[in-house]
């Protein structure tokens, strides 16, 4: 991923704020295309719309459809009675899995006695209809795919341009992160590593959690913008671990953060068991195996919700160690938000002094 | 490959989703790993990324990124994601042979194809590598759902 021009939002004179010099990036791992699946539907009469949703939701929630309505207007039968009477709705009574495009009666059969009553009592006729089978990742699908079927899910707005929500404060604070991987990344090109550097915050305490620079050198992998005149020591390149890059290291300073403190937890969960098992006559070794098991069974997952701010856009593989780890992400296809340009001067001239000077 | 699988039934033995890895360079096997992403609590720590730790621990004097994996073959149960399959490509393996494939973070042609460097990434240190998709494809398979068997049995019953 080539370095793009980062103050491209830059307006002809004065100083833009810090709201239109950064910028969204739409970033994801592909843009799937559309691909419909069918459901099992039903016809329903308006009068007994609401009654329908409601048993709908209570007897046959599908959490997986979420990002679709789950009824809509029956376009055709609009048009054919000239827009005159009350279109009839189309509602989504269950999804492939119960389906799994048997004979109707079949799949009418898998639900329970007393839904199947309910759902004969208000819809009439039965049929398959095709709708998106997984949510839109961008404004455009939003807009296209809901011509097949109404969505709920609206992807952010605006995608390259615009930047939506950040109070003032806020953004103060992400500046200060900025600059502390920025002053880490100065201390690096001192030291004879790349200029790349990354800080792990969690958001909720704004702790920083984990930070690393560019150890690998990757040059234009991941610190694309070394002055091409900077002299590296290549016998000390040589000696270093190719793939630590600055968000590799940051999130590997996490994870070793978050083994020691599961280490204290393990110890002092382990203590207070072992009392309450001395106190009663329980059986010790199975107690204490359950609690490191449920400390274990928390998963990898440990920088969910963390935010990263990084001097460099990310190599293809250290964007993918973000989406691994978890990096604060906004829907459950495994994506995340990016904004570019915080500071980019700043950062810029920095660095660019930092090489000057040794 | 089969060495990739007692490597993958290592990960299994210890709770991790079971993916397994050798490389090979001139008929000797150079380096493994198995995931380790639990025990880590660490994410990035894939079978193919703790075999790439184990060499350059071991150090020698050709860390170069372009050189370090040239001439190997690496012989992996599930292919390699896109993070892994980068890395492969930044350190110049030669030929990646892969069991299943994983449709979900592929780096190897599922998702994405990191194997095949265009001139933009070529430029910033991408090479290319040959792939070899479904070679013990059943083997790899059966372990996943050992796996996913052992961790369903451990989950609480779903309402439904
Ligand atoms: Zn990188
Ligand atoms: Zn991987």
């Amino acid at each position: 991923m080539p370095p793009s021009s980062r103050a491209e939002g830059r307006a002809h004179g004065g100083l833009p704020t810090e709201q239109e010099a950064m910028e969204r990036v739409d970033l994801r791992i592909k843009v799937e295309d559309l691909e419909l699946m069918p459901v099992l539907c039903a016809s329903v009469k308006p009068k007994n719309a609401s009654k329908m949703i409601e048993i709908l939701s209570k007897n046959l929630p599908i959490p997986e459809l979420r990002y679709l309505k789950r009824m809509r207007k029956r376009n055709d039968a609009a048009a054919k009675s000239g827009g005159k009477a009350e279109p009839e709705l189309v509602a989504i009574i269950a999804p492939p899995d119960i389906f799994s495009r048997q004979v109707l009666s079949h799949s009418m059969a898998t639900l329970e006695t007393e839904t199947q009553d309910l759902i004969k009592q208000y819809c009439d006729s039965m049929f398959e209809e095709e709708v998106p089978s997984f949510a839109p990742n961008t404004r455009e699908q939003f807009d296209s795919w809901s011509k097949i079927w109404p969505l709920n899910y609206r992807p952010p707005a605006g995608g390259m341009k615009v930047l939506l929500g950040f109070s003032q404060e806020e953004i103060e604070r992400m500046k200060a992160y900025m600059r502390r991987a920025t002053a880490l990344a100065v201390e690096a090109v001192k030291a004879g590593d790349g200029a790349a550097a990354a800080v792990i915050v969690d958001p909720t305490s704004g702790e920083v959690q984990g930070e690393g620079v560019d150890v690998a050198m990757s040059g234009p992998l991941c610190s694309p913008e070394i002055p091409s005149g900077a002299q590296r020591n290549d016998d000390a390149r040589k000696k270093r671990h190719p793939l630590h890059h600055a968000a590799m290291c940051a999130i590997q300073k996490v994870a070793a953060m978050q083994r020691e403190s599961q280490l204290v937890n393990v110890t002092s969960k382990r203590k207070m068991l072992l009392q309450q098992v001395d106190s009663s006559d329980g059986s010790r070794d199975e107690t204490v195996e359950t609690a490191q098991k449920d400390l274990v069974n928390e998963g990898p997952y440990l920088c969910t919700g963390f935010d990263i701010y990084l001097t460099y856009e990310p190599c293809p593989m250290c964007a993918m160690a973000l989406v691994h780890s978890r990096l604060r992400r906004k829907s459950l296809n495994h994506h995340y938000e990016v904004y570019k340009g915080l500071l980019a001067e700043e950062v810029k001239e920095s660095i660019t002094s930092a090489f000057s000077t040794t | 490959m089969a060495l990739a699988e007692e490597e993958a039934k290592k990960a299994l033995e210890e709770g991790e989703v079971p993916v397994g890895c050798v490389m090979v360079r001139g008929g000797v096997v150079i380096a493994r790993g198995h995931n380790k992403t639990n025990e880590r609590m660490d994410a990035t720590r894939h079978a193919e990324m703790v075999a790439i730790d184990s060499l350059v621990e071991e150090g020698g004097d050709n860390l170069w990124a372009q050189q370090l994996l040239a001439g190997c073959t690496l012989y992996v149960t599930c292919e390699p994601c896109i993070m892994c399959a980068s890395a492969l490509a930044m350190l110049g393996l030669e030929r990646a042979v892969f069991g299943c494939c994983n449709d979900k973070f592929g780096g190897n042609g599922s998702v994405m194809c990191m194997h095949e460097s265009d001139s933009q990434l070529r430029a910033v240190g991408f090479a290319s590598y040959q792939v070899r998709a479904g070679v013990h494809e059943q083997e790899a398979i059966e372990l996943f759902k050992k796996f996913y068997a052992r961790e369903n049995s451990k989950a609480p019953v779903p309402k439904r």
